[in-house]
């Protein structure tokens, strides 16, 4: 057990501090035989915090490709409450009444470093303009393509399948999927609700970079938002063999101030028989996206 | 996870080993029918994995095959070169065109005007788009991508097959039918940006037939461009499956036969079309129906560089009488560029057709114009 728990301290030292925040909230209560080494563990962190960053995202124990590159195969999934808002909130009534308790948001951390989203003020406006009308609006009601970096952080698994050069990942929600090209890199011709994404390997973080969207993604339920000039960098660093930290800078001078940062941990999907499942939500839409077309009275 | 790291570097070992134990050399393989006219040159080594599986990855789009009709000899082929003279004196036996017919075939093809192109010179972008933004297609020597049965052609349908056919919907007409639209149920699955299912999705349409192969240790992923599909093929799963699990693209597991990826695919949901009218030669309607006793049985074996030879068997029991198998060779296209095909998002297409078929039938004969162009 004191083993185990070491194994999944020692990466932490690497990390910034509101993972290290995260694992000593979800370790601390379960065992309290860690207590003492999750003191130690965070004075590894102030400790790390200290060194070059050409040391952080090294970890050792966690699986690696034939090559030594981490190996990022698996299903994935975040579990944080982000999917409704990025930023911190209350448990809430959900947006439709019908659904009671299975459509009320549970209350949640926020994932954005620093705590708020730095809106430029007609951003913000929009922002609240978007939560006012998120029944009508959030393309995810209509089953539209998630964007990046919303669909890391969905209530659905994702795949990601890493090959010796480029990687594929492939999201459960609405079939998505992006290639993740780091041997031949491609410049982003059109505007894509998914971008077109780019990799290299930072030591054992993978970094991924990703333009060319077409502005119309939403970041999640709350309304929040970019604009088409979003760029987003992401990084996906193995923490142990079964979680992964995830963070993406977002930059975007049309809605922020100033670029910002999100972090969470992905853990991996061990059930048996664990595998990508279709979640194909076009059809269990239409009644809803049609319902006017179908209404309109003959001519 | 670590055994699997042991047998995968014990599998490289051996994989280096064994080459050369045979001094490397392989005998040439000429081209002949069984390969589709594609040889195998003397010396080629399967491409392997650093894992040591043998390595298909790559973009192997499907319009290599566009200008091949799924059925041979069928009525409504029009293929470069078919003529309904030549229809009616087609031999069901034939599966390959002479050398001298394929040259014929090929300068049709390379005589083909690039309708796009023109159109998008003459600054005509509208024009340009309606004329179809149609894949490159390359003639092949074969004369339909069925091979099973023998004669080129789907098999009959069950009388469950037929009752289910009728049941379907879609903008594409029967003969002489002339539908009316009052509800997304009178579209069908592709029309509703659903999804092309299977197995016409391994079939060519007439464009976004990117096709890219990418492998990790235990997994293939077939991506495929067209309403973005991943296709995740897990390779010796033997977790139980879930009957009550049912997917549009089925579940799929894979093994190796030698170099060869075998993959079947059970888990069918109900409902999609196995053919559809954008693979030529195939029965009009997009009214071929499939059942969640469904079987597909696909082969891609690598035979040189750049050539795969793909097979895919379908086997239905409630639809069809028999299995049927298609066969055909793809080429590797690194320039090839898969883009987003993202389809609900803005598919105009069942509202917009609902308000016209609806105006239509109030008498008001819709302007020209305003009528939505197919997808």
């Amino acid at each position: 057990m004191i083993q185990c728990a070491m194994v999944y301290f020692t990466p932490s030292k690497a990390d910034s501090s509101p993972f290290a925040k995260f694992w000593k909230v979800l370790i601390v209560p379960k065992t309290l035989e860690v207590v003492p080494l999750a003191i130690i563990a965070l004075l590894f962190s102030l400790q790390a915090s200290a060194q070059p960053p050409a040391r952080q995202g090294s970890a050792s124990g966690i699986p690696r490709m034939p090559g030594g590159k981490p190996n990022l195969n698996g299903l994935w999934q975040a579990m944080t409450a982000a999917y409704w808002d990025l930023e911190d909130h209350s448990a809430q009534a959900g947006p439709v009444i019908e659904l009671g308790a299975i459509g009320a948001i549970p209350a949640g951390r926020g994932i954005v470093e620093g705590g708020a989203i730095p809106y430029k003020p007609d951003a913000l406006a929009k922002k609240k303009e978007n939560y006012a009308n998120r029944l009508k609006l959030d393309p995810e009601v209509r089953c539209y393509l998630p964007g990046v970096p919303r669909a890391t952080y969905m209530p659905y698994p994702f795949q990601i399948v890493q090959s010796e050069n480029d990687v594929l990942i492939a999201y459960s929600y609405d079939s998505a999927a992006r290639i993740v090209l780091t041997a031949k890199h491609r410049e982003a011709e059109l505007d894509s609700w998914m971008g077109t994404s780019n990799g290299k390997w930072e030591g054992d973080t993978f970094v991924v970079d990703v333009a060319g969207f077409n502005g119309r993604a939403w970041l999640d339920r709350a309304g929040n938002f970019a604009s088409d000039n979003l760029h987003v960098v992401e990084r996906y660093s193995m923490l142990d063999p079964n979680t992964m930290n995830y963070e993406a800078t977002l930059e975007d001078p049309t809605v922020f101030t100033r670029p910002w940062k999100i972090s969470f941990p992905l853990y991996r999907h061990r059930e048996a028989g664990a595998r990508l499942l279709e979640f194909k939500c076009v059809e269990f839409v239409e009644d809803l996206v049609y319902r006017d077309a179908e209404k309109k009275p003959t001519r | 996870m670590q055994a699997t790291y042991c047998t995968a570097v014990c599998v490289v070992s051996l994989a280096l080993l064994v080459p050369a134990a045979s001094g490397q050399s392989s005998q040439a393989i000429p081209p002949s029918e069984a390969n589709f006219f594609i040889g195998t040159p003397a010396g080629w080594a399967q491409p392997k994995t650093p894992w040591g599986d043998p390595d298909l990855q790559g973009i192997w789009p499907l319009n290599n095959v566009g200008f091949v009709p799924l059925q041979r000899c069928y009525a409504r082929q029009r293929y470069p070169g078919a003529d309904p003279e030549k229809i009616a004196n087609c031999d069901p036996n034939k599966k390959f065109f002479t050398e001298e017919e394929f040259k014929v075939l090929q300068e049709t093809a390379s005589k083909q005007s690039d309708r796009f192109t023109a159109a998008a010179k003459g600054g005509e972008a509208g024009r340009a788009f309606l004329t179809g933004i149609v894949d490159d297609m390359t003639p092949q020597r074969q004369t339909s991508l069925i091979f099973d049965p023998p004669d080129g052609k789907l098999p009959e349908m069950t009388p469950e097959g037929k009752r289910l056919a009728a049941q379907m919907k879609s903008t594409w007409p029967l003969p002489g039918e002339n539908p009316v639209w009052d509800s997304y149920h009178d579209f069908d699955l592709w029309d509703r940006c659903i999804t092309r299912g299977m197995p016409v999705s391994m079939f060519p349409f007439r464009y976004n037939n990117g096709l890219q192969i990418v492998q990790s240790p235990g997994q293939v992923v077939i991506l495929l461009e067209m309403i973005h599909d991943a296709r995740v093929v897990s390779l010796d799963d033997n977790t139980p499956l879930a009957p009550a699990i049912k997917q549009w693209m089925g579940l799929s597991r894979g093994h190796w036969e030698g170099n060869t990826l075998v993959v079947e695919t059970t888990n069918f949901k109900a409902g999609a079309s196995a053919t559809n009218t954008a693979v030529i030669a195939s029965p009009p309607g997009n009214r071929f129906p499939t059942s969640d006793q469904m079987k597909i049985t696909e082969k891609f074996t690598r035979i040189n560089d750049q050539y795969l030879i793909y097979e895919i068997k379908t086997e239905d029991p409630v639809v069809v009488t028999r299995s049927w198998t298609a066969r055909f060779p793809l080429k590797v296209e690194p320039n090839y560029k898969l883009y987003e095909y993202s389809c609900q998002e803005d598919n105009r297409m069942v509202p917009d057709w609902i308000s016209v078929s609806r105006a239509e039938r109030a008498g008001g004969k819709p302007d020209a114009s305003s009528t939505p162009p197919r997808r």
